[in-house]
């Protein structure tokens, strides 16, 4: 489903131009669960932009289902990631002035569905991460673990081709973090879901099928889990 | 998105803030109220002076020609039946219905009198009703039934009274004679502020003048005739070959030209009014600006997860014009809200009533919405070309 090849990626800071994404290439089939590792500064949040429609500017080639990323414009970039991608992000980003169903049902709205006639999806995909009954609440009101499955039902609503879900657990507790991880798991398994993690922490990361380690711009190793 | 769906986005962001919109707002709301209640006055004088002025209740237009005496003193009536025959000669030329001498001025006339054998020049106050404005200080009033009946009875002022007889109650019961009739003298009034000598019922004065003597001369004209310009003609005439035209002047008001004088003062201050609104319109506009942008660095997160979601940088732009413009746009509807009411305040002090038309509110709607697409377009532009990678970083 995915495929890059030869992927780089340059940043201007100053003067100086940093080479920060050198000769990347991998694979991504549906249904799989990967996780991708490394430390902070090795690449792996570019290289995931990149994989999620959110940045547009690289040399070489991103094919998605056989089709080619370079030439395509910056409303198809949105529109492909409201298509194709849920992202789960670290600290959540849910919009804290719209109520839990506002913010599940968001992606419909910008996919082109009226408000008044998305309220059953809404509430079966809440239901299927556990939430039933707090659709009226504000993301405030709501503890960590919750708001990142509201995360999580958002970037279900839309049955993507595939979840993107940056450090989900990073800013969670132990306990809360296993709960998430399960939710990926029983995803993964039961609907087929196609997850790519990013993780520096290897006790999550070992929890998916292949782990994809980044250092320094570079796929230092890809390997699947041992079971 | 669809357009509805953003329009209630926008509404909800600002609702958010309703504090800061309404503050944003009311340099909008000053000057559309501003606007609405000068143009509504400036409409309703119009229409108050064109009704009154112009077309009678048939729609016909009418003129009245006043005639001057050169002698002050004279009481020469300036219209009599010649200059009717006159007129009517050529009613068709002039576009005529008819011509008509009215005998009063405002409920008075100067005539010749004569009273206990003398003659003397008095101004006569005609009656339509029994009037208790007047002071009786022997006798009695003139009665509603001497005016129905038409009786040859008269009041005199005590001044007449007294330069004629002895005493007041000397002056009860003689007679004056105007216009050739002969009236009883019922009662003698005090003159105070009013310049009237003698007062007769008005129907009475008439039948003896046989609306055929007169200093108005009302011409009434058939409809969409060029009445100022026809009444021009006629007076021309009448100075010419009138009756009295050696005596005196033939002279017509144009209340056209006049009303066009009312109506260009109250444009002039309409264009004053619109300039310091418009003013107050544009500081508005920047103050709008000012909190669109202080809106979007605030909510940048919010920005960057519509992005991620799927929202292209059109539907951010239009969502944050689409605020804008529904401030602005309030703003207008409301302070034509209190423009309204303010002109129809203000006219209850003066003699019409404010006129508020259509075009007044979208007016003020599309001048308020313009203001926001103007004020609104670059904070939106900034706020659809965030850079989505440096937010969700």
């Amino acid at each position: 489903m995915i495929r890059l090849e030869r992927l780089n990626k340059f940043y201007q800071q100053g003067d100086e131009k940093i080479h920060v994404l050198k000769d990347v290439s991998l694979q991504i089939q549906q249904g799989e669960f990967v996780a991708i590792m490394g430390p902070s500064g090795s690449g792996k949040s570019t290289l995931i932009n990149i994989i999620g429609f959110l940045d547009h500017q690289f040399m070489g080639q991103y094919r998605f289902k056989g089709e080619s990323m370079i030439d395509q414009s910056l409303s198809d970039y949105a529109r492909l990631r409201n298509q194709n991608v849920g992202f789960v992000f670290q600290n959540f980003k849910l919009i804290s002035n719209l109520s839990v169903a506002e913010n599940v049902g968001l992606p419909l709205l910008y996919a082109g569905h009226r408000r008044k006639n998305i309220a059953d999806q809404v509430n079966d995909v809440l239901s299927s991460v556990n939430l039933q009954g707090v659709g009226a609440k504000l993301p405030m009101q709501l503890s960590g673990g919750q708001q990142q499955r509201v995360a999580i039902a958002r970037a279900l609503i839309t049955r993507p081709s595939f979840l993107l879900a940056d450090e989900p657990t990073g800013a969670l507790d132990s306990h809360t973090s296993q709960e998430i991880l399960k939710l990926f798991i029983d995803l993964n398994h039961k609907s087929r879901s196609t997850i790519i993690m990013v993780t520096h922490d290897f006790q999550v990361a070992r929890l998916s099928q292949r782990i994809i380690r980044i250092l320094d711009g570079r796929i230092e190793s890809d390997r699947s889990v041992d079971q | 998105m669809k357009i509805t769906e953003l329009f209630f986005t926008a509404l909800r962001s600002l609702l958010t803030n309703r504090r800061r919109s309404i503050l944003t707002v009311l340099g909008i709301v000053i000057g559309i109220a501003s606007v609405i209640t000068i143009i509504s006055l400036g409409k309703g004088v119009e229409k108050a002076t064109l009704k009154n002025l112009q077309a009678s209740s048939s729609g016909k237009q009418s003129t009245v020609v006043d005639y001057y005496a050169d002698d002050l003193n004279s009481t020469a009536s300036g219209f009599e039946a010649s200059d009717l025959a006159l007129i009517n000669a050529s009613q068709t030329s002039f576009g005529l219905v008819k011509a008509d001498i009215v005998s009063d001025n405002d409920g008075s006339a100067e005539s010749e009198a004569s009273i206990n054998g003398a003659d003397q020049n008095v101004t006569v106050k005609l009656l339509k009703h029994p009037s208790s404005d007047l002071e009786i200080l022997s006798g009695h009033n003139i009665s509603q039934n001497n005016i129905m009946l038409a009786d040859p009875v008269a009041l005199i002022s005590k001044k007449l009274a007294t330069s004629f007889y002895s005493s007041v109650n000397q002056a009860l019961n003689t007679s004056v004679t105007i216009n050739g009739i002969s009236y009883q003298v019922i009662g003698v009034f005090k003159e105070d502020m009013g310049l009237d000598d003698v007062a007769i019922s008005k129907t009475t004065y008439e039948r003896s003048n046989n609306g055929e003597a007169g200093n108005k001369l009302k011409l009434t004209f058939n409809r969409g005739e060029n009445v100022s310009k026809q009444t021009k003609k006629i007076v021309s005439l009448l100075n010419k070959q009138g009756s009295h035209h050696l005596q005196g002047s033939y002279e017509h008001m144009d209340m056209g030209a006049i009303l066009k004088g009312v109506g260009s003062v109250i444009n002039g201050l309409t264009y004053f009014i619109s300039a310091i609104a418009g003013i107050s319109l544009f500081i508005a506009g920047i103050g709008v600006m000012n909190m669109m942008y202080i809106s979007v660095s605030e909510r940048t997160q919010e920005i960057g997860i519509r992005l991620a979601i799927g929202a292209s940088p059109k539907s951010i732009l239009l969502q944050f014009l689409l605020e804008a413009v529904l401030l602005t746009g309030m703003g207008g509807v409301l302070g034509f809200g209190i423009g309204c009411g303010l002109a129809w305040l203000i006219s209850l002090f003066l003699p019409f009533r404010a006129v508020v038309g259509l075009e007044s509110f979208i007016l003020a709607f599309g001048v308020s919405a313009i203001v926001g697409i103007v004020f609104g377009i670059f904070p939106a532009r900034q706020a659809s070309k965030k850079n989505l990678i440096d937010i969700l970083k």
